[in-house]
Parts: structure tokens; sequence; C-alpha cells
């Protein structure tokens, strides 16, 4: 519990306003300029010894955030590069926070997903990488479809919600997230990308018999996308400290067989998916097989199961089900 | 895999927009067979999706047939890596089949006679302007001599 304390102190520091966190005795020496080269001296082996991989990509990323500037526009080797005494400041504070493994996208405060940008938040879950390759395989599939009416259940940053309607201007999205910290991230994000006009987000918990919000308990749609929590409780203490101590854990939390909000997002699926329309899902490992059995002995002559596809990494990850 | 495939193709025809006023030929210029690429995504082994907060942004690329190699780390998402990544493999590839009719030697052929026209227009300029210095009588200095 005391990390969390001071994961949370932390987060408070980096998003307070740099003049105020940065209270160091010796006041900054007006306008002189430090080179990155040197300013970077020793940080990559604290890193390292801290446990974070990757410290060049770390420390890069960094280093463009201070200077405001695009990734791919810094040289690898940060020739001609310099911080002023405000921006070493701010460099150092975010090597302390990525010391104490806090993770990058929050120290950064954006990022990548697909084609757009998203604004990330403490306690608001990191999109993941494979989490893009099921984004295409739903695009793909719904490219030539005409209109979609789309729900999302636990948007998060809103990234899957975001970059369909980016990519895909036939769809229409509704999404439901229990955080409110969450809900209110989404809906600034697609403010940022301009997409608000085709996208709502509700603050619900989804419950048993209390499925969606009472203004949506009518509706229907053609298509239910969900990368619900999958992970098995037993599974947190192999997780690293950058999900286990700094990641809303019921972002994460699947329950026993981590299928525990799945079972919720089926029963949603039957009672608003038009027939024939369609539930995607990012689940874990181990899952689309269960899931397959599932289908057949609980939801005969509700649901079906369609297909299994596999992530970037050749993992059996995302299901196809369909409403009969 | 399917979908970064159909990727690929737009890259290139964007790549021919864009070039559209140097007159270009991309007759012979190669396409990417998916399955004569190895890529070596960096994950890792162990449990992958919300379990892990990674952030390898790297990506190497072998085709298979030429034994070519592609790294880039461009930026900071291992999808547009991915692509970026094809993009410059199939630049590779173009300029290893095709030598000096390969799209990068005939825009190093166009810029080179662009720059020794620039030149001849500078040498001819600056000869008139000697000329007629020379007739109206002004010295280097522009000074009108006496």
């Amino acid at each position: 519990m005391t990390t969390r304390t001071a994961a949370r102190s932390l987060s408070a520091t980096l998003s307070g306003s740099s003049s105020t966190a940065t209270t160091t005795t010796t006041p900054p020496s007006g306008g002189s300029l430090v080179e990155v080269n040197k300013a970077l001296d020793g940080w990559e082996q604290k890193l390292k010894d801290a446990g974070v991989r990757d410290t060049e990509f770390n420390l890069k990323c960094i280093v463009s955030h201070v200077l405001q500037r695009k990734f791919n526009t810094v040289p690898d080797d940060f020739t001609q590069l310099k911080f002023n005494s405000e921006q070493l400041a701010d460099f150092e504070r975010f090597c302390e926070a990525r010391c104490a493994r806090m993770p990058l996208q929050h120290i950064i405060g954006e990022w990548d997903f697909m084609d757009i940008t998203l604004k990330t938040a403490p306690t608001v879950f990191i999109p993941r990488p494979e989490t893009e390759e099921f984004v295409r395989l739903v695009i793909e599939n719904y490219k030539d479809v005409k209109h979609v009416d789309m729900l999302e259940v636990g948007c998060g940053s809103g990234a899957m919600s975001l970059s369909m309607l980016h990519a895909l201007p036939q769809v229409d999205a509704t999404a439901i997230e229990r955080s409110k910290a969450a809900t209110a991230l989404a809906w600034e994000n697609a403010k940022l990308l301009g997409l608000q006009q085709r996208f709502k987000v509700h603050n619900h918990t989804m419950e048993k018999d209390k499925y969606m919000p009472e203004e949506l308990k009518d509706k229907q749609y053609d298509l239910i996308i969900s990368n619900p929590p999958y992970v098995k409780t037993d599974e947190f203490q192999y997780l690293h400290p950058e999900v286990v101590v700094y990641e809303n854990l019921n972002a994460l939390d699947g329950g026993s067989d981590g299928l525990r909000v799945a079972r919720l997002v089926f029963e949603l699926a039957c009672r608003h998916l038009r027939p024939g329309g369609k539930l995607w899902l990012e689940l874990g490992n181990e899952h689309p097989p269960l899931v397959k059995t599932i289908m057949h002995l609980k939801y005969q002559g509700r649901l079906t199961f369609v297909d299994s596809y596999f992530d970037q990494y050749k993992r059996e990850r995302f299901v196809q089900l369909q409403k009969v | 895999m399917l979908a970064l495939r159909s990727l690929v193709r737009p890259l290139s025809t964007n790549l021919c927009r864009l070039a559209s006023t140097a007159h270009l030929d991309y007759s012979r210029y190669p396409t990417l067979q998916e399955s004569d690429i190895e890529e070596n995504l960096m994950r890792g082994s162990g449990p992958g999706g919300q379990a892990v907060n990674k952030t390898n942004n790297c990506v190497f690329l072998r085709h298979l047939p030429t034994g070519m190699t592609v790294k880039c780390h461009l930026h900071r998402l291992a999808s547009k890596n991915r692509i970026e990544a094809r993009k410059i493999l199939l630049e590779k590839l173009d300029v290893h089949l095709n030598g000096d009719q390969s799209i990068a030697a005939q825009i190093k052929v166009l810029d080179q006679k662009k720059s020794t026209e620039r030149k001849r227009r500078q040498s001819k300029l600056q000869e008139m302007k000697k000329n007629w210095q020379s007739r109206e009588n002004i010295g280097e200095d522009g000074v009108t001599k006496t």
C-alpha cells in the first residue's frame, strides 16, 4: 500500500506545474544552456539499475517530450540539442519518475495509438500495442459496411472507439465506462480529435441486471467491441511495477479465470445486439477456446462463436461472436 | 498481417503521387510479399496484453530471398515502424534489383540535371553582367569610371 501512495504523490508532482514542482534549493541559473548529451550522463545506468528495459528509447521519449519536439524529429545521438535550466529540471524529474517505474506513457502525458495520439492520465488504463492489431482487424471487417452503430464496453482513454471513428466515417460510437476519470479522459480525447459529434460516453458500472445506463436501456447496436479486464487474479503477483503500482486494477482484474467481466459482456450483448450483430472481444492467451466452450454450453440460440484470431505476437487472443 | 499487406501498397502509390513532378518510371518498382519477410517483433515471451506495459518500438525485417535486413525505430510505435520498415525495405530492394534504373537512381540523375542547369544559368548571368559592365564602363565597385 505504501508504494501505491508514493506513486500517487509522484503523479501529483508530475501533473503539477513545473515551476511549483521544482522547488529546488538552488535557484535556476538564468538562461544557461546544457547539452542534452551532458544531461543524460549517468541516467541510462540509473534506469537500468531500477529495472527499466529499453533505456535508450525511454530517454529519447523523455528528451523529445521535454524539448516539446516530435519523437521522430529528434536525432538518436542528440547532437546540438540543448536544455535550458527549466528543461533540465523537468528532464531530471521525469527520469527520477521513470526510475520509480512510473509508466513512460504517464510521464509523457500522451501516447500514440494507431493513427491518433491520445492523452493519458494516472489511473486510466494505457492502451497496449496488441489492441492496435485488434482494432485493425475490426476495421478491416467493417470498412465496407454502410453504417455501423457501435457500442464499446469499458472504453478507458477511448483508444478503440476513437481510432475506429477516425478510420471509418460511417461509424457512430457509444461507450460505457465505470471509471469517472476515464470517462472524462475519453471525452477530452474525443474533443481533441474532433470526433465528439459521433462519440458519446456514459459513466456506468455494468452489473447483473443493470448492464446499461438507464438512458440506453432500449438501445440496440450492430457491433459491440470490448477489451474487458482479463488478467487472472493469481497473475497479479507476477506483473511489473508499471502495471501493478500505477495502473487501475479495475481495468485489469478478470477474476479467477479472467472472464468475470467478459461474462457480463456476453449477457449485455444478448440484450443489446441486433440479430446478426457482432461482438468482438480482446482477451487473454487461453481464453478463445474457453469462450467457444461457454458459447456451446450456455448461449445456444443466443450467441454463436464465429472465429478467433491471433495478435501480432502470434497469440490467439481475439474472438468474434454473433447474435443469433 | 493481412491488413499490413494492404497498407504497403497504398504507401508506395502515395510515393508515386508525391514525386509526380519528377518523371519517374515506376514500372520496375518491386512489390513485397509478406511470405518473403521474416519479422522480429521485440516483445519477448511471457504474457502479453493487459499484463505487461512494454514500449518496445524497434522492428527488424529480413527479406528472405535476398537476405537484406532493415531496422526501424523512427516512430514511438512499433505498428508505425512496421509500415516504415517495409517502405525502407522496398526502396532497398528496388536499388538491389534495378540498380541505375531504380527510383533512387532516377531521382539522383534528375537532381544532378537540375543542379547543372542551375549552374549553367548562373554562369551565363555572370557573363552577361560582366559584358554589360565592360560595355557601360562600370568598375567592379559599381562606380562609373569617368
